[in-house]
């Protein structure tokens, strides 16, 4: 997942958020105003995916260097602890 | 001895035989963890202080007296009044304890335990003391300061996971995780969570994690153990490091009943580490449905903006067709109709006027001369005619009457009235009345008149 989709969920509800409240406002030209809805659809949709693929990305600092870390492969250790 | 290879078991018994030997009777005294009292009704512990543990084992037949109150110290033989309660229901980790007994091996562990006869409780226990002191200096610092602590951010995305990457913890935190929230990234900071370089260890992650700056939160967990295994969450140096922390600390230690200084000092403390994940991040489906709402959200006002739109033009095209000629053409023919009706309307209500006042003049005409006004003038004249018959009538009589009275006064004056009766009337030659016999002479004529006539007659003598 690259930084880019990180914050994808928030900043895209963020962004409906916005939409929904400029629409409300109703000072927006109309043809603004159906490029905002198409964009908050845009967004609706990219966040229920976000939802729908959504796996937390575990990483482990260690010795000041940043690597992936799968927990499945502890597993069987993590048992006996 | 020495040459000859001996059994684990003859070895353990040579051992067993040594120490029983040595140790047949000591008082020990120690702190009680590891406390397990299995259905058999023998009480297995660990003694221990800061360096180093006992096991023990108290077994049934040895507990006699100890179940029951205590009326006296067995050690000094004071007398408790009232009597104590039973040292066997006061068992708990954590207890100072003193115990009565002798060493011995269990073969099949391979262990030395006490096995006790006696037991005596010897105040509060060590850590629990430690535990309490420190519980005192830090809250008086205000570590545990309601007003301090921060609320943890909503649906983090950037999370500082402090723990033993191999233990339970993680693994349950990740389980419960893993069904919440939108993708987060979960930073794990490797550390020993028990024994004494626990403490330093999370402490240095702590620091670690807050120089990153990267994280929006620090988590902070470890799965249960007994007060022991959890004493690096209690260590002054830890809750400074979680008192000091820039970043928001949600700290799950044990159990739901362990509670930790660093449990207190935490912004927010987790029962579990499960019930961390669960406090961090809302569940798919409260996302799912805020995503909903915010889509329902954008229909509605995109279809009220549009309705909005739409109204706007109807009124505009209502307004340019109000603005038009033809519109004006025939609002100027429905004016010119109106006033037409107008007009017509006026003319019928003129005539229906006169016609109006017409009748009422004939009508009072009428009643001016009906016959109903004319038969009375007719009585009236009819009245006035009676009333004068009858006054003339009256005036007649009256008369009349007059006339009848007059008539007979007149009748009664008549000269020659009494002549009926038998008088005369003398009248001289001349035609005077005679009222005396002086005015005649012997021999001169005179009239007799009677009632029936008259004759002449001389006067023969006169006498007086």
């Amino acid at each position: 997942m690259s930084t880019a989709q990180k914050n994808l969920f928030e900043k895209k509800m963020a962004r409906l958020e916005e939409i929904v409240r400029a629409l409300e406002a109703g000072d927006v030209p109309l043809e603004e105003g159906m490029a905002l809805y198409k964009e908050g659809a845009e967004c609706s949709r990219l966040c229920r995916q976000q939802l729908d693929k959504a796996r937390h990305e575990l990483s482990l600092w260690q010795d000041g260097q940043e690597s992936p870390f799968q927990l499945e492969t502890v597993t069987g250790e993590e048992q006996e602890a | 001895m020495q040459g000859t290879v001996l059994t684990v078991r003859a070895l353990t018994e040579q051992l067993r035989k040594q120490l029983e030997g040595r140790f047949p009777f000591v008082w020990v005294r120690g702190e009680v963890s590891n406390l397990s009292r299995p259905a058999s009704g023998h009480v297995y512990f660990s003694l221990k202080d800061s360096d180093a543990q006992l096991q023990c084992v108290w077994f049934r037949g040895q507990q006699g007296q100890a179940a029951q109150e205590q009326s006296f110290d067995p050690l000094t033989g004071e007398v408790f009044e009232p009597p104590r309660p039973s040292p066997l229901s006061l068992m708990r980790n954590g207890l100072d304890l003193l115990c009565a007994g002798r060493i011995s091996v269990y073969p099949a562990r391979g262990q030395y335990q006490l096995v006790v006869e006696m037991v005596q409780p010897a105040g509060e226990g060590l850590l629990a003391q430690a535990f309490e002191e420190r519980k005192r200096q830090l809250a008086a610092l205000g570590y545990f300061a309601l007003a301090r602590k921060r609320l943890l951010p909503w649906n983090p995305q950037r999370v500082a996971l402090i723990t033993s990457p191999g233990g339970a913890a993680v693994h349950d935190f990740v389980r419960v995780a893993q069904d919440r929230g939108c993708p987060a990234q979960i930073r794990l900071f490797p550390v020993p969570v028990q024994g004494e370089e626990a403490a330093p260890a999370i402490v240095k992650a702590l620091e670690c994690a807050n120089s990153q700056g990267w994280a929006q939160v620090v988590v902070l967990i470890r799965g249960g153990g007994s007060l022991e295994d959890l004493w690096a969450f209690n260590e002054t140096a830890l809750a400074t490091a979680v008192f000091q922390s820039a970043l928001p600390v949600l700290v799950g230690v044990g159990h739901e009943v362990d509670v930790t200084l660093a449990d207190m000092t935490a912004d927010m403390r987790a029962a579990t580490p499960s019930h961390a994940a669960l406090l961090l991040w809302p569940t798919r489906e409260e996302l799912r449905q805020r995503v909903d709402e915010a889509e329902q959200a954008l229909q509605r006002t995109m279809l009220a903006r549009l309705e909005r739109a739409e109204q706007s033009l109807r009124e505009l095209q209502a307004r340019l067709y109000r603005a038009s000629p033809v519109a004006h053409q025939i609002r100027l023919a429905e004016k010119c109709t109106m006033l037409e009706k107008a007009l017509r309307a006026a003319g019928r209500d003129f005539l229906a006027r006169k016609q109006h006042d017409l009748t009422l003049l004939e009508q009072a005409r009428l009643a001016a001369w009906s016959h109903a006004r004319l038969s009375i003038r007719q009585g009236r004249l009819d009245l006035l005619q009676s009333r004068l018959g009858a006054a003339a009538h009256c005036l007649l009589t009256q008369q009349e009457h007059a006339l009848q009275t007059r008539t007979l006064r007149l009748t009664a004056c008549d000269p020659l009235a009494p002549l009926q009766r038998g008088y005369a009337l003398l009248r001289a030659e001349d035609g005077l009345l005679l009222r005396s016999v002086t005015q005649t002479r012997p021999g001169e004529r005179l009239g007799v008149r009677l009632a029936d006539g008259e004759m002449a007659v001389e006067v023969v003598s006169v006498r007086s």
